[in-house]
Order: C-alpha cells, then sequence, then structure tokens
C-alpha cells in the first residue's frame, strides 16, 4: 500500500498563506488584487456568448442562476475568453462570487485574491517548464488552487479544512494545453473556479483529503511536473510577495 | 483519416444501435446489482452528508435523486454523491488489467439523468455497458503505465465513459458523441495521493457530474479541438509515457473489456480474498474458536506485503491486514462491511484469533490461491486449500453469492427484503418501460 504523507510543508505554507494576517508587506498585492477585481467585476454580469451558453447548460441541470457554482464559472470563462488566460482567472472569479453571495467587504475580497494569485504564483514557480506548459492549461490546472485558498480564506475555514479543500482541488488539477486554441480552453479556466468553490464548501462541511496533495509522492507535482522546487513555495511566504514584482 | 475520438464514437455508436449481446447484458446486469448495493450501503457516510449539505448551502433545485438518501438536489450533486457513495469502501467492481472500478460513475450518471431523460430499461442497460466499455477501453490503451505513475484511473479515464453514457442518455448523435468524449478528456479528474481519504471515491463522483456537463456542451455545440487524445499536448500522451489506440478502438463488438470485470465478495484488498475464502472454508469445522491454538497460512509474497498488519487498530487498518478478516472469517462465520468496522475490529475474540494467526508466504502460492492449516487444542488439525479465490476471473461470484453481498449491502439500510426486489427489478430490467420502479426501491420508507 502506498504510505500516503501525514505532514507537508508544502501545505502548512500555502494554508498559512491563504488564512493568515496581512501584514505591511502585503500591500502591493492588496493593491494589485483591488485592481484586478475590479476589472474582473465589470464582466461579473458577464453578457459574453461563452457565458451565456454556459449558465444555460448549468441552469439546465437544476443549478439556479444564483448557484455559486454557474456564476463562477461563467465569470471564470468570460474572463479567460477576453484575454489570454492566468492562473489568477479562477481566483479572480472565485472571490467576486463568493464575496459578492456572502457579502463580504471589499478589503476582505482583495485579500481573498490576493493569497490566490500568491500562492498560485508561487506553486506555479515551483513547477513551471516548457513540458508542463506544453501538456496542461497553465490557468485551469494552477489556477484550481490558488481558487480553492481563496475561496478557504472568505468561507473561513481553519487550517485543517482548509488544507483538505486544497488537495480536493489539487486532485482534480486538469486542462490540456492543446485545447488552449479552442473555446474549450477558456471553458477548462472557468471550471477551475466552480470545482474551487465546490472543493471548499464539502471541505466546510466534513469532506477529507490527503495531506501532501501538492508535494505527495503521488500527488500533483509528482503527477504533473517536470520539475519541483518546495522552496518556491515555502520560503518567505506571508512576506515576501512573488506575484507582485 | 478520421481523429482517435471520432473513432471512438463511431465504434460505441454503431454498438449502440443493435441490441446488447446476451453475454455482455448480463454482464452488465450483474455489475447494475453490485454497485446499487455499494452505493445504498454506503449511503449514510459523513462524506455523502458533506456533499448533500454543500448542495444545499448553494441552494440547488431538488431534482435528481441519491441511493439511499430522502434528499433530491441538483444533476451535479446527485451525481457527485452517488458515484462517491458507489466506490467509497472499494466494494465496487473492478477491472483487473485496468484496475479501474467502472460502475460507481456510471450508476451515478444514470442516477442523475433519469429523472430529466426518463430512459427505457433497455436504453438504460445499454448506455450502463458501453459507458463502462468506453472507460475500460481507454484505461487500456494507456495501461499499466498510467496507474503507475500515480493517477487514479477510475476517475481519471471514468469521464470518458460518463460522457459517453450521458450522451447515449440525452439521445446525442455520433459526432455530438465524438465532442461529448473530446471535451471530457479535458476533464479527467484523480491522483491516488488522496488514497486513504474521502477524496479517492470522489473520483468517480466527480467524473460523473463532469461526463454529464461534457455531454452537454457538445450537444450545446461546443468543441474540444478534434485531435484530443492523440495530439501531442492532448490527453493521451500527457497521462501516459505509453499509448496503444489499437486496445481504444480495435475490434468494437468482439472485444469486450466489461466482460472482464469481477465484483469482489468482502470490503478489502483483493489480495486478502484467499485466505478469507479460507478461513470461510474451515469455519464450520471449527465449534469453539477457543479451541484454537494456531493457524498458518500459505499464500502468496504479496498477501503480508501489501495486507500484512497483524493487528489493525481500526476498520480502515483492518482493510489491510489478511488477518484480521481470516479471524473474522472464523469468529463471525461471514465477512462483510461489519466485520470492517471500527468497535469490530478491535473486540476481543478477533484480537486472540488475529494473534494466533501467522502468514508464510511462498512464492510457489499464486496470488488467488492459499493453503490454511489451524491446529486446535489437543492436536486435531484442520486443513482447507483455495485453489482459485471467490470473485477471481477463474472463479467468478456466483450469481447467490453476488445477491448475498447485495443483500448484507442494501437491507441493513433500507429493509429486509428490498435487495430481493432491487435485484428481481435489475432482472427484468430489459422489459422495463422506465426506471421508476427501480429508483423508487432505491429510496428509503418515511
Amino acid at each position: 500500500m502506498h504510505e500516503t504523507a501525514q505532514h507537508s510543508a508544502v501545505s502548512d505554507a500555502l494554508t498559512a498563506l491563504a488564512l493568515g494576517p496581512l501584514g505591511a508587506s502585503a500591500a502591493a498585492a492588496l493593491e494589485n488584487a483591488r485592481a484586478r477585481l475590479a476589472d474582473a467585476r465589470t464582466h461579473a454580469r458577464g453578457d459574453s456568448a461563452v457565458a451565456a451558453q454556459l449558465a444555460a447548460m448549468l441552469q439546465s441541470q437544476g443549478s439556479s442562476a444564483n448557484d455559486l457554482r454557474v456564476r463562477a464559472w461563467t465569470l471564470g470563462a468570460t474572463l479567460a475568453s477576453a484575454s489570454p488566460a492566468t492562473a489568477d482567472v479562477p481566483v479572480l472569479a472565485t472571490a467576486v462570487t463568493i464575496g459578492e453571495a456572502i457579502g463580504a467587504s471589499e478589503a476582505e475580497m482583495a485579500q481573498a485574491a490576493a493569497v490566490g494569485i500568491e500562492a498560485a504564483a508561487r506553486v506555479l514557480a515551483a513547477v513551471d517548464s516548457a513540458e508542463f506548459r506544453a501538456r496542461w492549461n497553465v490557468a485551469s490546472a494552477i489556477g484550481v488552487l490558488g481558487a480553492a485558498l481563496a475561496a478557504a480564506r472568505l468561507y473561513r475555514l481553519d487550517a485543517a479544512r482548509a488544507r483538505h479543500a486544497l488537495g480536493v482541488a489539487a486532485t482534480q488539477a486538469t486542462g490540456l494545453a492543446h485545447n488552449l486554441s479552442h473555446a474549450m480552453g477558456a471553458l477548462e479556466t472557468g471550471k477551475a473556479a466552480a470545482d474551487a468553490i465546490e472543493a471548499a464548501l464539502i471541505a466546510k462541511h466534513g469532506f477529507t483529503s490527503a495531506p501532501a496533495s501538492i508535494d505527495g509522492r503521488r500527488g500533483f507535482a509528482a503527477l504533473m511536473a517536470y520539475r519541483f522546487d518546495a522552496n518556491s513555495i515555502v520560503e518567505g511566504v506571508g512576506t515576501r510577495w512573488v506575484s507582485v514584482g | 483519416m478520421s481523429s482517435i475520438a471520432a473513432a471512438f464514437a463511431h465504434g460505441l455508436h454503431a454498438l449502440a444501435q443493435r441490441p446488447l449481446r446476451a453475454d455482455v447484458a448480463r454482464e452488465a446486469q450483474r455489475s447494475l446489482i453490485n454497485v446499487i448495493g455499494t452505493s445504498i450501503g454506503a449511503s449514510r457516510h459523513p462524506g455523502v452528508d458533506a456533499i448533500l449539505a454543500a448542495a444545499q448551502e448553494l441552494g440547488v433545485a431538488q431534482r435528481a435523486p441519491v441511493p439511499g438518501r430522502k434528499e433530491r438536489v441538483d444533476v451535479h450533486f446527485s451525481a457527485l454523491a452517488t458515484g462517491f457513495a458507489g466506490h467509497l469502501d472499494d466494494f465496487d467492481d473492478t477491472h483487473l488489467a485496468t484496475v479501474i472500478h467502472p460502475a460507481a460513475s456510471i450508476l451515478a450518471v444514470i442516477t442523475a439523468l433519469a429523472p430529466e431523460t426518463k430512459p427505457s430499461g433497455r436504453a438504460t442497460l445499454m448506455a450502463f455497458a458501453l459507458g463502462c466499455e468506453a472507460q475500460l477501453r481507454v484505461g487500456v490503451s494507456i495501461s499499466p503505465e498510467h496507474y503507475d505513475r500515480g493517477w487514479h484511473i477510475t476517475g481519471t479515464c471514468g469521464v470518458i465513459g460518463c460522457a459517453t453514457t450521458a450522451a447515449l442518455l440525452l439521445g446525442l448523435n455520433e459526432a455530438q458523441l465524438a465532442q461529448a468524449v473530446a471535451i471530457a478528456a479535458s476533464m479527467f479528474v484523480g491522483q491516488r495521493e488522496a488514497f486513504g481519504t474521502m477524496t479517492k471515491p470522489y473520483h468517480p463522483g466527480k467524473a460523473a457530474s463532469n461526463g454529464i456537463a461534457a455531454a452537454r456542451l457538445a450537444q450545446a455545440g461546443q468543441q474540444a479541438a478534434a485531435d484530443i487524445f492523440e495530439a501531442q499536448g492532448g490527453y493521451s500522451h500527457s497521462m501516459s509515457t505509453r499509448v496503444d489506440f489499437e486496445q481504444m478502438n480495435g475490434a468494437f463488438g468482439e472485444r469486450w473489456e466489461l466482460l472482464f470485470n469481477t465484483y469482489k465478495p468482502y470490503p478489502c484488498g483483493i489480495v486478502a480474498h484467499p485466505a478469507i475464502d479460507a478461513g470461510l472454508a474451515i469455519a464450520p469445522r471449527i465449534d469453539d474458536i477457543g479451541e484454537i491454538e494456531s493457524i498458518t497460512l500459505r499464500c502468496h509474497p504479496l498477501v503480508p506485503e501489501l495486507m500484512g498488519n497483524p493487528q489493525p487498530k481500526d476498520g480502515l487498518q483492518a482493510r489491510f491486514s489478511a488477518i484480521h478478516g481470516v479471524a473474522a472469517a472464523l469468529c463471525d462465520k461471514r465477512v462483510g462491511l461489519a466485520q470492517y468496522e471500527d468497535a469490530r475490529v478491535v473486540q476481543d475474540d478477533v484480537r486472540r484469533v488475529r494473534a494466533l494467526t501467522t502468514l508464510a508466504p511462498d512464492a510457489a502460492v499464486n496470488r488467488d490461491e492459499v493453503f490454511i492449516r489451524a491446529t486446535l487444542k489437543g492436536g486435531a488439525v484442520v486443513e482447507h486449500h483455495v485453489e482459485h479465490a471467490r470473485g477471481s476471473l477463474a472463479r467468478p461470484l456466483t450469481n447467490d453469492e453476488l445477491m448475498e453481498k447485495v443483500r448484507l449491502l442494501i437491507d441493513p439500510i433500507l429493509g429486509e427484503g428490498y435487495a430481493a426486489r432491487l435485484a428481481s427489478a435489475v432482472e427484468s430490467i430489459d422489459a422495463a418501460a422506465s426506471l421508476d420502479t427501480l429508483f423508487a426501491l432505491c429510496a428509503p420508507q418515511e
């Protein structure tokens, strides 16, 4: 039997970043998050063709127009079709969708977006390579991780539940590079936001996942990455913000 | 030359146009009643509660059922919860060459879409068989490298089968079916790091809801890259270092991977099954377990390696203890979910028998074989040789054995006689105008 790792410095660092207080060092990251959120929210009543089609499809399933999964997926797909998508897109779609639904303050939404963007940037730095980008849709595969952590912050999950949410997100990191030139690429990226919200919600209600979902022997990096540098995630986390500057 | 997705859809669609071969239909029915049993058996698990609580928090419509539960939820969460429960106890079917558990995710698609698509029994069995077959064929085309690397193949290939089943239920044409499987190819889910947590059975649940979404997107005219399976940066080469598309697209209608499906008689790792068979075989010959002085199991070396825990402390550990399975067989004369409950695992009688039991690995013993030897006080010896474990390909579960397993899963949850009634509904599914009776039987009485 594969012995699952019970502890992970990577998971600890990412959940601490997601849930912890943001000090003075976060000022630029928060400023960036506010600007990105403002831009994302101009798309939030998304009237793009892909959004309309997607919303109709999801609502045909019995998911209401106010269902957070529906809104996050359509907003994410809209953002991803508007310009070349990065891993920030699922984070922004998640922060806007949950933030509006729970009546979070502007500051809370900016904090959630900032930690999600930073987490995604750090994971990408740890795994980035030409081979990685040749196979996967980076925006969805990495974005789902940052988005789950942003969701965990907005839902005020404790560290254990946030780690489970990260695990449920990591196990469904997906999206294929070969679809990037098709509409499907944007749908994958938007879906990452819906999947992240679901991960945080079921973790909130007691769902469990792998402790070392990113760095474990059968985890995200081992399966999808061609190099892995845990230090890029762990070092200076919460004090040094690699996503801005 | 047509794309892999197009050729795959062509083969599947052609099969859907004519009646299922009798042996395939029979195996599909066995797999269906088995997974109805496992999904109902696990329907009260806290993981199902968590999924349904999330659905409630999102305010979803009460549209589709979850077997064994009163609640109704939207299509997405019905699929998620049903696929989760079906695979939770690792008690569903197993395709040995790929270790795919195909049925849980496919039952989940059918459960979630039945209220909307209202399929006949015959159409359901077709969609079930082809959904299993589709994912098994994808699995064989990238095995064993894909699973060995660490992917949970039940979810990563399952999603392709789920898109197939959903497409058939939704009445998509061949071109739309090709799009459905192509779209599903980038919705794979499942890393083995999550084994031992609720996330493992989440994989077939999410494969089901993703497969449904893929089929609906195809129905709405969405398109993935046409060569998404064979391209670099596509599914197959990103997921495996070796790919054999002949296994995916060759000999449709002649080779049925579904026929290599097996059903576990016991809810634990399969390498322990011969030992449990042996324990059950000698149990009637030992009146008083207090008379046992020692037990030796001459077994394949993988048994101690994978299932060697001598004194498990809870139900999860017991699933990796061949010795616990033997002790439970001798104490309880049966081995089902009850023998793996935390409280049962730590009781004195099974602890005592476990302490007297030894595994003796022997490379000359086959994987599905075991020799048991119990020495009783006063020197009497009870021996038995299991040549092929129950549930192996060489010795499939009989229909009676399968029904006994399903009865132990369903009746404690729904009430006496429900397993038999569900089995009869599955047996006559070909003549059923709808699934109403079947799903009414899956719901708990008020």
